[in-house]
């Protein structure tokens, strides 16, 4: 079974969306491109704006696609490509099993559900190939755009200026009118404060002053004071730093927004690290603005047991009316590649870049160094950015335990650490012996995200 | 920092925090070499308080046991996902899902902890798995064939208490007998009620004195239940005025060129009134005494008894399996293979009370009269002994044929409705199948045009995936 460009074609549901799908018939944006058994579904990766890959998928019996991008279209430009190419060499396509992600798309859809033939303002394969001829460039024009873009800038950054002064004064205000009211009515508050800063340019902050209410409620009463003065007290020193060093990647990063993945892959301050990485899994959260924050964490196994770049983490943001999305890599898959890390002075957040699938992945624990204080990677990312929300960490070998309160803990099989775990797990992982554990650490909280049990690895969150 | 600066700021801290908690400047309870006005002291504070912070436990930490690995391996990790797969399409169906379990135990592997996360009481329904019931319900890790005697059983959780029991009585009868025996005043009415079930295996003679001695139980329900495995063992009680009030319900007559078939046949029932005493009336009496009272011996009753297709004939069955002699309930096996009518409620019956040696004869009786699209009677009798219908026996079955043909149809009026029989059936199937039946299945469904990768062939895949356990 094959598809013809003439049902691409009838397929498309307008010229544009053609044209669209005509610019992605690169093979080194498709990492992954299969083909089943029968020949009756495909799948592919095809790297989009995110960090995380679109996983687009069709069967080929009526056409009905399926694509994780954020589209409206249907089909979107990237499920029109995968057709496209299969249309014109289906050698590329890899034959293999369907993966569960392909499964469980096809135990949700209608049979039948893809649109009908029919006919999409006479979209054509051959006019969406028809490159438009590109203007010559012109030095003034671009000097001109050039100029524009800097007042633009300056401008902006004025309006942040103002915006994090409002903030300073609003800090002040909590503190002379007491905690205590804050933590009272921190919902509407923050709500009101984050409004203005999103007014102001600076969507960095305002969507960190949102999600302040939903941190302070994860912790117990007793803990609300302290998380609220240490919340207060970050945003402070954040707006402090920012405003020394406006210019600087990272600071800007947290203040407004990150650079787009094109701007990282021209950056020269980006750095590049290659290795053999691995999925430890995802970390999937809903923010009150109704988007969904989906955090993919990755190791490098081929790094040492303190290299500064072992962790990564590949962060997406889509509405949460899209439903959930999966990504391109499952925890636990490993791939040889490149991460692009966005630049920092601990870089975390990062972005794929080439990548080959490890076929055989090893299933070891990684190596952990013997510490005497668990938390050193915590205090170190807080002494260079005091602001730090979170620490990746991996536990030496334990166990999961309850203290007296029945609150859940990690504890060391030495006996020498102990850490408060986010949420109680699953009863069945109070009898699991973890080798190494993988996790995020939020000052308050170990949340789990992969553990090397002795039932094999364990995911979290997933 | 040395130290005496890190106790100042630790002095300094909860000052600072109750000041601004009711509102105000924390300058005059700051550190004194701290400055920068209020928003410094807050930078300042907050990092303090970040970087100062170690997570200590309220009390002792307590960890559970280790969670016991089972007699069966753990499914290799590259069929794990088959068995993710088929557990999802049965994720509201926690039957379907013990269902599935059963057959992977069949095959001889268990689920890992993580694809199956069973409650307590589908953890206590197979036997494999009691391991992990008993550390659900806190007890120690026991290793398999590690047994109860009547001085540990007090520190046995219930369900190691029940299942080492029936496992004792199926090696040992006679020292299951004398554990039961041990043990039985001190349990409670429902467990004593639990626990005497553990002799309807290698029920016999020497189980008499036993069981008359329960003639005094507290519990009506237990003596009830002891009368029945008397009347099992020959323990004949005369028939009094229940059963002739029984009897009442029924005439017995004669059939045949010869008139040599004796008939047992009920009588119109005229009210719900009667129908309910006709139902109790069977539900406490014995077959012996029944049968006594027309003149029958028990397995004549069993041959004579004219279904009336109505509920009786599942009380009737009951009695049979309940009270009956071994004879009768060969006879009655072999009605179930002729001619007694099968529903999903008599497989029930069946299920639940028919001796496991008979499960074979049954599971191939209904499947041969089974024309259901979604097996349903021969499905109830299979779930305890799952993946055992192969190609041969399946496609002389009405119900294979009548599911290939509604899959064959071709009215797409009706095509939800087809797709619904079509997976209800395959699921079933999954269930029900042996290997290479499960991959003729497979086979012969995406031969018609369905998808290798549709999910109504994802238990048929799993089963297909694991072979059959060589003899032992």
């Amino acid at each position: 079974m094959g598809v013809t460009r003439a049902q691409v074609e009838a397929a498309a549901p307008d010229q544009a969306a053609l044209k669209a799908a005509g610019g992605l018939l690169k093979p080194a944006i498709w990492p992954l491109r299969a083909i089943d058994a029968a020949g009756t579904l495909i799948w592919g990766e095809c790297q989009g704006s995110g960090a995380n890959p679109y996983r687009v998928m069709a069967d080929i019996s009526d056409l009905g696609t399926k694509c994780t991008c954020p589209s409206r279209k249907f089909p979107c430009k990237h499920a029109l490509a995968l057709l496209w190419m299969l249309a014109d060499d289906p050698r590329p396509f890899q034959a293999a099993p369907v993966p569960e992600w392909v499964d469980d798309w096809l135990s949700r859809r209608r049979k039948g559900s893809a649109p009908t033939a029919k006919s999409s303002a006479g979209a054509s394969i051959d006019d969406a190939l028809t490159a438009t001829e590109a203007a010559p460039p012109d030095p003034k024009a671009e000097a001109r755009r050039a100029a524009a873009a800097e007042k633009r800038s300056i401008e902006v950054r004025a309006t942040i200026r103002d915006a994090t002064r409002e903030l300073d004064n609003w800090i002040e205000d909590q503190l002379r009118t007491g905690i205590s009211a804050f933590l009272g009515d921190h919902q509407a508050r923050c709500r009101r404060i984050a409004a203005r800063l999103v007014d102001g340019k600076a969507a960095g902050l305002a969507s960190r002053i949102d999600e302040m209410p939903s941190r302070l409620m994860a912790l117990r009463a007793a803990e609300q004071p302290e998380g609220a003065i240490v919340e207060l007290a970050k945003l402070s020193l954040l707006v402090r730093a920012w405003r020394s060093r406006p210019g600087q990647p990272e600071l800007a990063r947290e203040v407004t927004t990150a650079e787009a993945r094109d701007a990282l892959l021209q950056s020269a301050d980006a750095t590049r690290v290659k290795g053999t990485w691995e999925a430890l899994g995802d970390r999937i959260t809903t923010r009150r603005d109704g988007l969904v924050s989906h955090a993919t964490w990755l190791f490098r196994r081929s790094a040492g047991v303190t290299d500064t770049h072992r962790f990564a983490v590949l962060l997406d943001y889509y509405p949460a009316s899209a439903g959930r999305r999966s990504t391109a890599l499952g925890a636990g898959d490993q791939f040889d590649g490149e991460v692009i890390f966005y630049p920092a002075i601990l870089p975390l957040r990062a972005i794929l870049g080439e990548r080959q699938a490890v076929a055989s992945a090893a299933l070891l624990p990684p190596e952990i160094a013997p510490v005497a204080d668990i938390l050193a990677g915590w205090r170190d990312r807080l002494s260079v950015a005091p602001w730090a929300q979170e620490q990746p960490v991996f536990l030496p070998s334990g166990r999961f335990a309850t203290d007296e309160s029945g609150h859940p803990w990690w504890r060391a099989d030495s006996g020498e650490h102990a850490l408060p775990l986010a949420e109680a797990p699953a009863e069945h992982l109070y009898g699991f012996g973890f080798a190494a554990l993988a996790g995020v650490w939020n000052g308050w909280r170990f949340d789990p995200i992969a553990g090397w049990s002795d039932w094999g690895r364990v995911s979290f969150n997933g | 920092m040395d130290d005496q600066a890190i106790k100042t700021i630790e002095t300094a801290l909860p000052r600072m925090r109750d000041r601004w908690l009711g509102g105000g400047d924390a300058t005059s309870v700051a550190p004194p070499d701290w400055a920068g006005g209020p928003m410094g002291l807050l930078a300042l504070a907050g990092q303090a308080l970040e970087v100062l912070r170690t997570p200590m436990p309220a009390g002792r930490l307590t960890a559970r046991a280790p969670l016991p690995h089972l007699a069966l391996p753990a499914l290799l990790d590259e069929r794990r996902m088959l068995l993710r797969r088929a557990l999802t399409a049965n994720t509201s169906d926690p039957n379907g899902q013990t269902a599935i379990i059963r057959l992977l135990a069949a095959r001889g592997f268990v689920a890992h902890p993580e694809d199956w996360r069973p409650s307590l009481t589908q953890l206590q329904d197979i036997d494999t798995y009691a391991p992990w019931a008993a550390w659900h319900e806190g007890s120690a890790s026991r290793i398999a064939d590690d047994m109860p005697t009547a001085a540990t059983w007090p520190d046995w959780s219930w369900t190691e208490r029940r299942n080492a029991l029936f496992r004792l009585r199926a090696a040992d009868p006679a020292a299951g007998r004398m554990l039961l025996q041990a043990v039985f005043p001190a349990e409670p009415a429902e467990k004593r009620l639990t626990l005497l079930g553990a002799l309807a295996k290698g029920l016999g003679p020497d189980d008499t004195p036993f069981l008359e001695g329960l003639g005094a139980d507290r519990s009506d329900k237990v003596k009830q239940l002891a009368k029945r495995m008397l009347a099992r063992v020959g323990h004949v009680a005369e028939p009094g005025e229940a059963e002739a009030e029984l009897a009442d319900f029924f005439d017995t007559g004669r059939k045949g060129i010869l008139r040599r078939t004796v008939t047992v046949g009920i009588k119109p029932i005229k009210t719900p009134a009667q129908r309910q005493r006709l139902l109790e009336l069977l539900d406490t009496t014995t077959l012996s005494a029944f049968a006594a009272k027309l003149a029958l011996s028990e397995d004549d009753l069993v041959k004579a008894w004219e279904s009336s297709q109505q509920s009786p004939d599942i009380e009737f069955a009951t009695l049979v399996l309940l009270t009956g002699s071994p004879a009768a309930v060969d006879a009655l096996v072999a009605r179930v293979e002729d001619d007694f009518p099968l529903s999903p409620y008599m497989a029930a019956t069946l299920n639940e009370l028919a001796p496991d040696a008979y499960r074979d004869r049954l599971i191939t009786a209904t499947t041969r009269r089974e024309s259901d699209t979604g097996f349903s009677t021969v499905l109830i009798l299979a779930l305890r002994q799952p993946g055992a219908i192969g190609r041969q026996a399946l496609e002389q079955t009405a119900a294979w044929k009548n599911l290939i043909a509604i899959a064959k149809a071709a009215d797409q009026n009706d095509e939800r409705v087809r797709n619904n029989h079509v997976a209800r059936g395959l699921a079933a199937l999954g269930l029900l199948c042996t290997s290479d039946g499960a991959r003729w299945v497979i086979e012969t469904f995406t031969s018609l045009g369905l998808s290798h990768a549709d999910p109504v062939l994802n238990v048929l895949a799993l089963n297909a995936a694991l072979n059959e356990r060589p003899p032992a």
